[in-house]
């Protein structure tokens, strides 16, 4: 009788041991295994975050080397043909008893010479990789100015490092976008753009029109209707940047691009 | 191991019931329905536990001692499927309610026909057989969807860990309830007072879950002053 109850303790405590065992397995099991696969889940997250950034990137460079490729082919070619043909009308004129009458056609090969001129230069800032981002902007202000007649005011404050050329033309085209948005939509009276260089670039596009409503903004960029604006955040996202939207319906705007050096 | 020993243990088990059940009920409302079924279990179980020193004070009422006991575990397993019915998504409630009413006509039949007035064992293992296919199940669902990257971050996995913990500890004990009424006398105070220690090792448990919940609900809420000001 007592081996048989010594028997049957030992026995109940090895079940009840292997029971308690077993739950803390499981438990241990569940808090790794868990943790695993979320670690797992993650680095596929990230993964494919990364192929879609690559990917747009490709997408953006892509479209800039196209527009390198026209605003070449604009410049050196149509643009050397068409002043090839104003010497030739001017060689014309010198012959012809009244040079008057072919003042009128040379006027308007002059008017699209310098069309030719602008849109190359819109499709590719050559200033920009002779020269650098802050000439470039100015340029590209100066050139705003000029063909909306509105004060487009460039200013520069504090030191700016040098911008490696492909970021650079990324924050060139969001400025570019901000600024003919700034044009087109606010109805302003002035736009200022600012660029501050301390410990992050900073440029800043203000102007006194209307204003927009943000929500707006979120859903633009959602329905596809803001393609402007999409690229906008494309581009600040590759820039690895922030764009900060100040802006009240009626009280103008200012957005700021920050971005990390 | 003294009988004084054992009711220590009794005693502190009964106090962690009601300061568990008064950490899962305070701020009731912004507490979820989960902590909130799990302070009402804790409630019951610290009432059963109550009753049964209330009946032992009482010399003609002894002999009720154990009959507080399957009510506990009637409500208790009728407030766990409702627990782990929400927490598995709401999915399947007909086996959910299958598994309390079974139990429920069950454990009613045992106390009133069979075992009586004698430790409700029957129930008792029905019962921890039931909870830990719960808890089994809701470690399936904790896998299979993954919710966090720190799972001991969530309360529940705290009270399914002591519930798995204890029910498991315990089953055998259950099983072989009866023989070591009538065989084991003289070890009875030893392992029921190992009981009573998984029992106190459950209540932690659910206290460190407890625990979690609160700082959740502290960093959830931006503040409950202004709720309760308006």
């Amino acid at each position: 009788m007592e081996g048989g109850v010594s028997q049957f303790a030992i026995i109940f405590s090895l079940a009840t041991v292997a029971m308690l065992v077993l739950a803390g397995f499981i438990i241990l099991f569940v808090v790794f295994y868990q943790k695993k696969m979320i670690e797992e889940q993650l680095k596929r997250q990230q993964l494919e975050l990364d192929f879609q950034q690559k990917m747009m990137e490709a997408t953006l460079e892509s479209e800039e080397n196209e527009r390198r490729r026209l605003a070449g082919d604009l410049h050196d070619s149509v643009g050397g043909m068409l002043s090839t043909i104003r010497v030739g009308l001017t060689t014309i004129a010198k012959r012809l008893p009244d040079p008057q009458v072919i003042e009128q056609s040379k006027q308007m090969l002059d008017d699209t010479l310098s069309s030719v001129r602008r849109i190359s230069l819109d499709l590719m800032p050559s200033t920009l990789e002779k020269f650098g981002l802050v000439p470039a902007l100015r340029e590209l202000c100066d050139r705003f100015q000029a063909t909306s007649l509105l004060p487009v005011n460039f200013r520069e404050h504090g030191e700016i490092g040098f911008i490696e050329t492909k970021r650079a033309l990324k924050i060139f085209r969001i400025v570019q976008e901000l600024i003919n948005n700034a044009i087109k939509h606010a109805q302003a009276s002035v736009i200022n753009v600012d660029l501050f260089g301390e410990e992050q670039l900073k440029i800043s596009v203000e102007d006194d029109g209307v204003g927009f409503d943000p929500s707006a903004k979120h859903s633009a960029t959602q329905n596809g209707s803001g393609l402007g604006l999409y690229n906008m955040e494309n581009r600040t996202r590759l820039l690895n940047a922030k764009l900060d939207f100040d802006t009240q319906v009626k009280k103008g705007s200012k957005i700021t691009l920050i971005v990390p050096s | 191991m003294t009988i004084q020993i054992y009711f220590y243990l009794t005693i502190a088990q009964t106090a962690l019931s009601a300061i568990v059940a008064i950490a899962a009920l305070i701020r009731y409302r912004f507490r979820s329905s989960i902590v909130k079924l799990i302070g009402f279990v804790f409630l019951t179980g610290f009432l059963a536990n109550a009753a049964s020193f209330g009946m032992l004070s009482i010399k003609t009422m002894r002999i009720f001692v154990n009959a507080s006991y399957p009510i506990y575990l009637i409500i208790g397993l009728a407030l766990y499927s409702r627990i782990y019915y929400v927490i598995l998504h709401k999915k399947n409630p007909k086996w959910f309610a299958l598994a309390a009413t079974t139990f429920t006509i069950f454990a009613l039949i045992n106390l009133f026909f069979v075992q009586k007035t004698a430790p409700n064992s029957y129930s008792y293992i029905f019962f921890s057989a039931i909870i830990i296919i719960y808890c089994l199940l809701y470690f399936y669902v904790l896998i299979r969807d993954l919710p966090s990257l720190y799972v001991h971050h969530l309360p529940m996995f705290w009270f399914n860990s002591a519930l798995l913990v204890f029910h498991a500890g315990t089953f055998f004990l259950f099983s072989f309830q009866s023989y070591l009424i009538n065989v084991l006398k003289n070890s009875m105070l030893v392992y029921w007072s190992f009981h009573n220690m998984l029992s106190i090792i459950e209540h932690l448990i659910v206290l460190v879950g407890l625990y979690y919940d609160l700082r959740l609900l502290k960093s959830q809420a931006p503040s409950f002053k202004s709720v309760f000001k308006s």
